[in-house]
């Protein structure tokens, strides 16, 4: 099975994690998709790992490791809201620190903000063991393929 | 800064803030060369960081933590390791996927520092800046050392491993 089928049939299933195998970096952080109980999006998961760590003295998670799950929920939630087989690309990511992130699983969710006919805008928020306490937040925007029914100008 | 100089602060900055990071250090960075403007890292090409199978392009993530180390070391040889630096934020654009194969370049420049706050811009590329992969400005909290809080943290950490 190759990426695009991976692709189509996460959407068949809504299993996402099926797609992650064939993404090696994915794998290598360790991180799995959860579709969110309360609303339509992914949930992103990054269990603890001694790879992850920034900072061992103040027991810190890496801010790459951080960026990393918030850049591929941004990616999956991206995709999960278009019609495409391929994986979205990313524009830009501009992420806010707010709270070190403890040696804890992390997890991420995502807002839309605005899709476009070729550009979906997220923002893309981490947290711990708290929901309402972030680690971490990041508004990214991501080319896809055309979207049906997306808004049009700009993007 | 002379040949002795830069090795001297280069061999600092592999150690403690590569070496001693296990993130950094899982991905494999290297400390390539320092100046009064800036740090420079490289990052080897690695498959196990494909955001792609069939591109073999790198994960932006990969780009994140490499140029949030770059720039943090940036600011760390600017204040002299005087304080701790933590990443405010981090704005990266990406310019064009990484081609397989190569190594990558990370420039920093902690062009501007107050008592409180560290900004940092820095630029991924391949050989020279004419092939740019990503851009990134960046802004740090500097926090001076406190011990005891660290003592503190050590501690309670300590007890919840009794604890568990």
């Amino acid at each position: 099975m190759n990426l695009r089928e991976a692709v189509l049939r996460a959407r068949e299933t809504g299993d996402y994690s099926s797609i992650l195998p064939h993404i090696p970096y994915a794998d290598f952080l360790g991180i799995r998709f959860e579709r969110d109980p309360l609303g339509e999006g992914l949930i992103g998961h990054l269990p603890f790992a001694e790879h992850l760590i920034g900072n061992g003295r103040v027991g810190a998670l890496h801010g790459g490791a951080i960026g990393a799950l918030l850049e591929f929920t941004g990616t999956f939630n991206a995709l999960h809201l278009s019609s495409a087989l391929t994986i979205p690309k990313t524009i830009s990511l501009t992420i806010e620190y707010v709270r070190q992130a403890n040696f804890e699983d992390t997890f991420c969710r995502a807002e839309l903000i605005r899709q476009g006919r070729r550009v979906t805008n997220l923002r893309v928020m981490a947290y711990q063991n708290d929901p309402t306490k972030l680690v971490a937040a990041a508004n990214a925007h991501f080319l896809t393929e055309p979207v049906e029914g997306g808004e049009d100008q700009p993007g | 800064m002379d040949a002795e100089k830069k090795a001297q602060i280069g061999g600092f900055i592999q150690k403690f803030f590569i070496d001693g990071v296990p993130h950094n250090k899982a991905i494999g960075m290297r400390f390539l060369d320092i100046s009064r403007e800036y740090v420079r890292f490289a990052l080897d090409y690695n498959p196990r960081f494909a955001g792609h199978p069939e591109t073999g392009v790198i994960h932006g993530g990969v780009i994140t933590a490499f140029m949030d180390s770059c720039s943090g070391a940036a600011v760390m040889s600017k204040i002299r390791g005087k304080s701790r630096a933590a990443t405010l934020d981090l704005r990266i654009d990406y310019m064009k996927p990484a081609p397989p194969g190569e190594t990558l370049l990370c420039e920093a420049q902690c062009y501007h520092t107050t008592r409180h706050i560290a900004f940092v811009r820095a630029e991924t590329f391949i050989d020279s800046k004419d092939e740019l992969i990503a851009t990134s400005s960046a802004t740090f909290a500097l926090m001076p050392f406190d011990i005891s809080k660290m003592q503190e943290a050590f501690t309670e950490r300590s007890a919840k491993k009794d604890q568990a």
